[in-house]
């Protein structure tokens, strides 16, 4: 009787616990910023006298937040393609037409904001980099010791004026390098930084393709990164659309490596090429191997020799005799031992400093 | 009796805890001259889900948006990337109170960065201040050089002696400066009022899926400071690159 009670009670208090979880409120929203922009970039070939809408869209995804949008101006990046050198001053042909002023956003709300391009007949053709805003407003309370969290969130907007459609783009490689030496072992890696030496922006099109020693072939992909005037850029490579480092895959490599860097501008015929070549070899395979077999071949002489070299050298040093084999057998052993100090001296240390070996490629440039 | 009872409710909380609500949400947007389709939200944007629209969720599917028409050629989003994805940037925090702080005591509170760039191919993230730490009568709480006073907003030092006072952060966590060796490395923060500008507080150069950091503000005042609420502004600004 008692335990069907109790087993009752149980399943009382279970079915109350779980007909509970109806009653609970849906997940209490946290004291979140949390806004999205969309697209991050917009590259635009635009006409002079010829009107251009685009919209944005913002959405929240916090706490409920007045937001207002502006435009800022910059006029490079730096090597990673992030934009430097904010200014307030934007053509006057650029407007965010919607919304006109501050909106309110709910959570989950999203808004949507259109730029209209409209520049002039007589706008100068060149190239125009902005950055669209989306900015919350704060507020601080009184009577608190407080911090208060501002959050500006942008999406890059890249402008070539053009009456033709074809814009001049000119590049330089400035950096194609790689290690000269390095270990089986390590990775491969190239550094490419190409630098804009017109007056617009471009994306570089192109690959590196290595060739080893034993006749491997392997293409490295350059990831279409925009380079805008003004600046240089570091440019990695893409695989299966990820930004990857140009890397040669494979965990061992062997032999003489040259790489050449081939690339156009957008659509233009202008091929920039690079080479570089390095070496590669198991050092650190190959030194506690050698390491291992002088030590042993050393030990193996002295047990054999010494004895009989000084036992030797003893009786003729006591009857004023030269022994000719011992002197021999003492003189090979030592330039056994340079040749061992010169293999850990001044060979292995190379695979530390293989970074300061590292040459920037030759430059061929054919238009 | 019971024991059907029991078995019902288990069935319909079961039910609805596994469901979650309904949220209604704007998955396409639509105007006179465009369409856009929403991503899918595996990469953490936070853009709002429907059940009542069809989402063109699948990466690799979505052109990358190139138009063309009479005077004008455009693409938006980068061209190795098959998807188009939002920029997107939160944290924990809308804002922080210290309460009633101790004089030379730490008081530290930490929000959770959360950044995603999946179309982008990379970002920055920077942080200021509007000024140091104020109350009403212009008192100020400065902002720390941490133990050996040699900190600045882009150089993080140590900062554990409680005889050092003023006011700074600390970053752990994805994509953080290399000088923030640790938990007790702190910068202060670069101030607008001073023209100081923005320090970099986190990026990559490659593309992105919710990235997190935490930042630990840390406040610690003297004996001697003088009473009052104090206050500031710290802004983020987030940007994916070009």
């Amino acid at each position: 009787m008692k335990t069907q009670k109790t087993e009752l009670k149980i399943k009382l208090f279970l079915g109350f616990f779980f007909l509970s979880l109806l009653a609970s409120p849906k997940k209490a929203l946290a004291q979140e910023i949390s806004l999205s922009l969309y697209p991050p970039l917009i590259e635009i070939t635009l006409q002079p006298g010829k009107e251009l809408l685009y919209p944005f869209l913002v959405s929240n995804q916090g706490i409920p937040q007045i937001l207002k949008f502006y435009l800022l101006s910059f006029e490079k990046g730096d090597i990673f393609g992030n934009p430097q050198g904010f200014g307030e001053k934007i053509p006057d042909w650029i407007n965010i037409i919607k919304p006109e002023n501050e909106v309110f956003l709910e959570n989950g709300q999203t808004q949507e904001l259109v730029i209209r391009f409209n520049p002039p007949k007589d706008t100068q053709e060149k190239d125009y980099y902005l950055t669209l805003i989306a900015e919350t407003s704060p507020l601080l309370t009184s009577d608190q010791n407080q911090v208060q969290n501002k959050v500006k969130i942008g999406a890059n907007i890249l402008i070539s004026i053009s009456k033709s459609g074809i814009t001049e783009k000119t590049a330089r490689i400035k950096e194609f390098k790689a290690p000269h030496i390095i270990d089986s072992f390590f990775p491969l890696k190239y550094e490419v930084i190409i630098q804009n030496t017109g007056e617009s922006f471009f994306k570089p099109n192109g690959k590196i393709v290595i060739h080893s020693s034993l006749g491997k072939e392997k293409v490295l992909s350059l990831a279409s990164q925009n380079v805008i005037s003004n600046s240089e850029r570091k440019i990695f490579c893409v695989e299966n659309e990820n930004i990857t480092d140009c890397t040669l895959p494979g965990f061992f490599h062997l032999g003489i490596y040259k790489a050449k860097l081939e690339f156009s501008l957008d659509e233009t015929g202008k091929i920039y090429k690079s080479e570089t070549t390095t070496i590669a070899f198991p050092f650190f395979l190959l030194f506690p191997l050698l390491f291992a077999t002088s030590l042993l071949l050393i030990l193996r002489k002295e047990r054999v020799e010494l004895p009989l070299t000084k036992k030797k050298q003893w009786h003729y040093n006591k009857n004023g005799l030269k022994n000719q084999d011992g002197i021999k057998n003492d003189k090979k052993q030592k330039k056994k031992c340079l040749l061992c100090i010169f293999f850990y001296i001044f060979l292995f240390p190379l695979c530390f400093f293989q970074t300061f070996l590292t040459p920037k490629g030759k430059d061929s440039s054919i238009n | 009796m019971y024991l059907n009872t029991f078995i019902i409710s288990l069935i319909i909380s079961t039910f609805t805890t596994l469901f979650p609500s309904l949220i209604l949400g704007q998955a396409r947007v639509e105007s006179d001259n465009f369409r856009i389709e929403f991503p899918n939200l595996n990469s953490g944007a936070g853009l709002p889900t429907s059940t009542n629209y069809k989402l063109d969720s699948t990466i690799g599917q979505t052109a990358p948006g190139l138009y063309s028409s009479t005077g004008y050629k455009l693409k938006a989003g980068f061209q190795y990337i098959h998807s188009i994805i939002p920029f997107s940037f939160s944290i924990s925090d809308i804002r922080v109170d210290f309460g009633s702080i101790i004089p030379s005591t730490f008081f530290t509170h930490q929000s959770t960065i959360t950044v995603s760039s999946g179309g982008a191919g990379g970002y920055q993230v920077k942080a200021s201040e509007n000024h140091p730490l104020q109350n009403f009568s212009g008192n100020i709480i400065p902002d720390t050089t941490c133990d050996n006073s040699l900190c600045n907003q882009d150089q993080a030092q140590q900062w554990t002696q409680t005889n050092k006072y003023g006011f700074g952060f600390n970053m752990t966590g994805d994509d953080i400066p290399s000088d923030f060796i640790n938990s007790n490395y702190f910068r202060q923060f670069s101030d607008k009022s001073l023209g100081e500008t923005e320090s970099t507080i986190m990026s990559a150069t490659n593309v992105g899926k919710s990235r997190q950091a935490t930042i630990t503000y840390k406040i610690n005042i003297s004996p001697i400071q003088e009473p009052g609420n104090y206050q500031n502004i710290i802004t983020f600004f987030a940007l994916p690159t070009y």
